[in-house]
């Protein structure tokens, strides 16, 4: 009976981590071929030289 | 440059890019504001440098760049991008820059108008460039066009007679050592050139390289040796009656250059510019760049058919030629050679010392640690 509540616990608390990570992850869209998942929203400037 | 920026600008709209533009002389004016404000801890999130010596010796060695090889294995450029690209921007098992072109440095472009006119052919030795220019001269055309008021045009001329008198493995073996400068091929190369000069327009010395084209485009000079950003600039100036051939002796070699951006240390907007980069070394941002800059991708998987006929066949050249560095364009030597090379080539159009010039050449090799 102990195993089987601390199984279920353990389950839970993976789950629960499981959530926490896909939750806190960024969105992210698809882009191009060619190029990978780029972050959705993104403000500021940025500063090139040529 | 712009089509990157709006196709940045199409994913991220909310990013202003700052194009910070230092136009001329090579890159040698970009080059001077660039360290001035890298030297100071001010650097701009990402600049354009030549793949090769120039990204690595100069900036990647000091320890001013952090490594990309992240966005490499992210976005599968180590598989996208021919071996020869990434051999030029990697440094102790890391990947330093994005190159974004291939430039093919040893172009003969000339103008159809003249060569139909006189019923000429592109020459491909030396023998043949002469005659040529002599006919051409005794009918009132200026043989060949040059501009050398920034100091860099003959040091890049000069490269296509290298090329020519010894082949891409004697060229390729001066930056090494396997070739010395005191090779009788590079006296072979002087002497060429030195006549060369008798058949230029009289005022290179005010004008710029592309100044010096508009000789083409008005109908009076008949050739011009210059990278392929001239195949851009002839778009610009919506000129079409040129052809493009090899300089003499050129046949089956490509002399070679890469631009490229990198992140230097200190970048005060670094996920912006990564992001930045991710669309430099994409597919799409490539085709967009390259087509309007006149250059070929550094991708080996780009849409060949909306490119126009001379990148189309640079894009088979690429693929089929002997590939050599450009020294005048960062690729071949390291900043501080390139830099005597470029300024005895300079002195040479104006005093054509032959013997000066080859000793002054062996010496730059020497300072640069290379035995002669």
């Amino acid at each position: 009976m102990t195993k089987r509540i601390m199984i279920l616990v353990l389950g839970l608390c993976v789950l629960t981590l499981s959530l926490l990570w896909s939750g806190g992850r960024q969105e992210t869209k698809p882009t191009e071929a060619g190029m990978e998942a780029a972050p959705a929203t993104l403000t500021g400037k940025v500063e090139v030289f040529s | 440059m712009n089509a990157l920026i709006n196709q940045f600008n199409g994913m991220y709209p909310e990013v202003e890019v700052i194009n910070a533009t230092v136009a001329g002389g090579a890159g040698t004016n970009a080059k001077a504001v660039l360290k001035t404000r890298v030297l100071g801890g001010d650097p701009p999130d990402s600049f354009q440098v030549h793949a090769g010596h120039e990204l690595i010796d100069t900036w990647v060695k000091s320890n001013y760049m952090e490594p990309l090889t992240f966005i490499y294995k992210e976005e599968g450029w180590d598989k996208s991008m021919p071996k020869g690209i990434l051999d030029i921007v990697s440094y102790k098992n890391d990947y330093w820059s994005v190159p974004v072109n291939i430039h093919r440095a040893n172009v003969l472009w000339y103008s159809k108008p003249i060569f139909q006119k006189y019923g000429l052919k592109p020459p491909r030795t030396f023998d043949e460039f002469f005659k040529l220019s002599e006919d051409l001269k005794a009918e009132g055309i200026v043989p060949m066009v040059m501009g050398t008021k920034e100091g860099w045009e003959a040091g890049h001329v000069f490269e296509a007679f290298l090329i020519g008198t010894l082949g891409a493995e004697g060229y390729s073996g001066l930056w090494t050592g396997r070739t010395k400068w005191s090779d009788p091929k590079v006296t072979e190369a002087l002497e060429l050139f030195k006549k060369m000069l008798d058949y230029l327009n009289t005022d290179h010395s005010a004008l710029t390289w592309d100044e010096a084209g508009q000789y083409l485009i008005q109908g009076k000079g008949a050739m011009l040796i210059m990278g392929d950003w001239t195949n851009g600039w002839f778009m610009s100036k919506n000129y079409n009656d040129y052809g493009w051939a090899l300089p003499p002796g050129n046949d089956g070699i490509f002399d070679a250059l890469s631009d490229s951006f990198g992140l230097p240390k200190g970048s005060k907007n670094r996920d912006q510019v990564i992001a930045f980069l991710r669309v430099l070394g994409s597919r799409k941002g490539q085709e967009a760049f390259n087509k309007l800059k006149g250059s070929i991708p550094a991708r080996a998987d780009a849409d060949k058919s909306i490119f126009n006929p001379y990148l189309q066949s640079t894009m088979d050249d690429w693929n089929n030629h002997k590939i050599v560095p450009s020294v005048i364009h960062g690729a071949a030597a390291s900043e501080g050679w390139a830099t005597e090379y470029k300024d005895v080539l300079a002195l040479f159009v104006a005093r054509k010392d032959v013997a000066k010039a080859q000793v002054a050449l062996a010496a730059a090799a020497e300072d640069a640690g290379v035995s002669q």
